[in-house]
């Protein structure tokens, strides 16, 4: 069953531990900065039980991509192209790199307009899509070693925000998370799909997976990423709910940021400045890795040269992000993108079925 | 991985780009420092920003500039004080924005919008009522050493440690677009040459309604929260006696059932016997734990039969029914909240008496 091109040679391959890194730096990026309002219109403040059901449905998830890449021993080129055969495989693996493009785009633009609106409004969109393009070029031309790189310093370069989450709660009333749930199993649903967006990230296993060297011992890592991502969406959801009344949340776009500003540190007035400054770390590993997906499953379907399919992205990717002008526009991208990412992941339990169903089929014809 | 020296040129040549955006010096702008708002007539409103000046000598002194405006919304007249200003208005050091009361008992939402949209605005600005004329209150020269906008801050930090809530722009948009919860806010007065905290005031939504005056605040910050300041004079059989509070806790509990709460609110309060007039030592601890007891009993009912009288819930009761449990009909509940049972239940302990006997 062997790909003979999904076989990585040795020096590219990345340990084990690393998948934590990858899975957790995915899934923590923009969407983490805003995510509240649209969890709480749903579900109010019970919202936080969506993030717990969404997490169980991610552990699910990633279990059946394991599977799934175990049977065929390959990535997701590997497969579609098992499953569906050469041209409808390759058809859908098309699609799997602009979907992973399409996040690219998503959070570049949404990042750019975080930076807009807090920092500079009159920063011009071409300015900065530039400056952004250049560098994760320069990145994901380093090769995969070096994203994966990118997301470990992305991780720790994260993490002291999450430390700040505590000073908010004093100014909170922490009985808004009494446990008393007064929404419906159905709102509550709606509430996690809401939330998706944010664990998205997910989906990229399905490419990286043959560069990682031992793929069964990476399994708990990755599980262990995706928990420690809940936990993460779980406190921040947590802490806003307490800091903010619930129908103040519906006022507010970016309720994590916004949350640092009442942090109070005496070397710096605005701390949220610092906050978005240290996001940007946070922020490029997601745009490295996803532009290296979308652009690695092309170069698998059409076997030409990586680089070459990362020139015609970027420069698409730079075009994409000149016609999302202004704040509606921006959020209808998210909802789309979070629409899409939702099929994408409805998708895989249905793959998972048929390569079940299609090794059997095969081995029963072999026997 | 090969190098390609055009396109490293090309990414350092981005570092020089960013030079490409405005710049904003500290010097180059009109920090405002304080910001007040009166009402002149049914349209407009007059505001005033305070912009501490740094003059550049030896003597590093500061001075102080006012600039007025009148327009019909903070846009307005953020503009129009730009007309007259040198340097562009900056909001990004405002540390306290006061509201005539004229203004106040019309409608404070209209000014609200401005300061939780702009990204430079900070959540720990103070919020307060004047009354009177907010503008002649931040034209005083309170301190010969300290410039207004500092002596201002630093009154009401002073304060709100002991006597008033911990209240600011935050606090009160929580409260503000809470369906369970009415704000409140300072209340501040200019006495001759000096300025003072003289009460709290208190909104039903966006139009204020209710005032207390400085002396039952801090029944009030006990109510609201739990603290180790400040401290309470009171009189006891020809004697005024205060106590100092080491740490007093509020719970709020609710009995019955959904459609007949009942709330009990406990209040622990551990204090320090400050000061005896005139001095006596006979006077026993148990005496004086009962009359403080029965001091904040009473005031804390009286304050809470005001708000439901008034039908205000600047204490949020309508938050904690509504978080323990669920099903929060707000009509229902304005109608509904001024009939309801609140009882407060005081426990004092007296744990020390100072150093003198």
């Amino acid at each position: 069953m062997n790909n003979s091109s999904t076989q990585i040679p040795e020096n590219l391959l990345i340990s084990s531990t690393m998948v934590f890194f990858l899975i957790h730096s995915m899934q923590v990026g923009v969407g983490i900065l805003g995510f509240e309002k649209y969890i709480a219109s749903e579900a109010g403040y019970n919202a936080w039980i969506s993030i717990i059901i969404t997490g169980a449905g991610l552990h699910l998830i990633l279990w059946i991509i394991y599977r799934i890449l175990e049977a065929v021993d390959g990535d997701i080129v590997s497969v579609h192209t098992f499953v569906y055969g050469k041209y409808i495989g390759g058809g859908m693996n098309f699609l799997f790199s602009l979907y992973y493009l399409l996040l690219c785009v998503t959070i570049l633009r949404t990042f750019i307009e975080v930076i807009q609106t807090w920092i500079f409004p009159q920063l011009p969109v071409w300015l900065f899509g530039l400056i952004f393009i250049l560098l994760i070029y320069y990145y994901v031309e380093g090769g995969f070693r070096v994203i994966t790189g990118a997301c470990v310093a992305g991780v720790i370069l994260g993490l002291p925000l999450l430390l700040f989450k505590l000073y908010p709660i004093q100014y909170g009333n922490v009985s808004n998370v009494y446990p008393i749930v007064d929404h419906s199993i159905l709102e509550l649903l709606a509430s996690a799909k809401g939330s998706i967006f944010g664990f998205l990230g997910i989906g990229l296993l399905f490419v990286y997976y043959p560069f990682i060297k031992n793929k069964n011992d990476s399994k708990k890592w990755a599980h262990f990423g995706v928990f420690y991502t809940i936990i993460t969406y779980l406190v921040t959801a947590i802490v806003a709910f307490i800091y903010y009344s619930e129908e103040q949340i519906h006022q507010i776009i970016w309720a994590t940021i916004s949350l640092w500003k009442i942090i109070n540190v005496s070397f710096i007035e605005r701390f949220e400045y610092i906050g978005i400054s240290l996001w940007v770390f946070v922020v490029i590993p997601n745009l490295c890795l996803c532009l290296w997906a979308a652009s690695r499953v092309t170069k698998r379907i059409f076997h030409i040269k990586q680089r070459y399919v990362l020139w015609i992205y970027s420069i698409i990717l730079y075009v994409a992000i000149f016609f999302l002008e202004d704040r509606r526009a921006i959020d209808r991208l998210n909802n789309f993108t979070s629409e899409v990412g939702l099929y994408f992941l409805m998708y895989i339990p249905v793959l998972y079925l048929l390569v079940v169903i299609i090794k059997k089929v095969r081995n029963r014809h072999e026997a | 991985m090969k190098h390609n020296p055009l396109f490293h040129s090309l990414l350092v040549l981005t570092f020089f780009l960013t030079g490409c955006l405005p710049h904003k010096s500290i010097e180059d702008a009109a920090l405002v420092d304080v910001a007040a708002f009166d009402l002149i007539d049914e349209e407009k409103i007059k505001g005033t920003m305070l912009i501490p000046q740094f003059i550049q000598d030896e003597t590093g002194g500061v001075e102080e500039k006012h600039i007025s405006s009148v327009g019909e919304s903070v846009q307005e007249i953020y503009r129009n004080v730009e007309s007259k200003s040198s340097k562009p208005l900056r909001m990004g050091k405002v540390s306290m924005i006061f509201f005539g009361d004229e203004l106040a008992k019309k409608d404070i939402s209209r000014y609200i919008d401005f300061l939780q949209r702009d990204p430079d605005i900070g959540r720990e600005v103070y919020l307060g009522v004047v009354a009177g004329n907010a503008e002649d209150l931040i034209k005083g020269k309170y301190s010969k050493t300290e410039p207004t906008g500092e002596y201002i801050e630093q009154l009401m930090e002073q304060n709100t440690t002991k006597y008033i809530p911990t209240q600011n722009l935050q606090k009160f948009l929580y409260a503000y677009y809470s369906d369970g919860m009415d704000p409140s806010l300072p209340y501040f007065q200019k006495e001759g040459k000096e300025m003072k905290l003289a009460g709290y005031v208190f909104f039903d939504k966006n139009k204020m309604v209710y005032s207390i005056p400085f002396s039952e605040a801090f029944v009030l910050k006990l109510l609201s929260q739990d603290f180790k300041n400040g401290l309470q004079p009171i009189e006891y059989k020809d004697h005024q006696v205060a106590l100092e509070n080491i740490g007093s806790k509020v719970k709020y509990r609710i009995k019955g059932d959904k459609n007949n709460p009942e709330f009990h609110i406990n209040l622990k309060v551990n204090g320090m016997v400050g000061e005896i007039v005139p001095a006596n030592r006979k006077i026993a601890t148990k005496e004086l734990e009962k009359a403080f007891k029965d001091y904040f009993t009473e005031h804390t009912t009286q304050l809470i039969q005001e708000f439901q009288e008034n039908n205000i819930d600047p204490l949020g009761l309508g938050e904690v029914i509504k978080n323990r449990h669920g099903n929060f009909d707000p009509e229902k509940w304005k109608e509904k909240y001024p009939n309801i049972p609140v009882k407060v239940n005081v426990s004092v302990r007296i744990l020390e008496k100072g150093i003198a006997g």
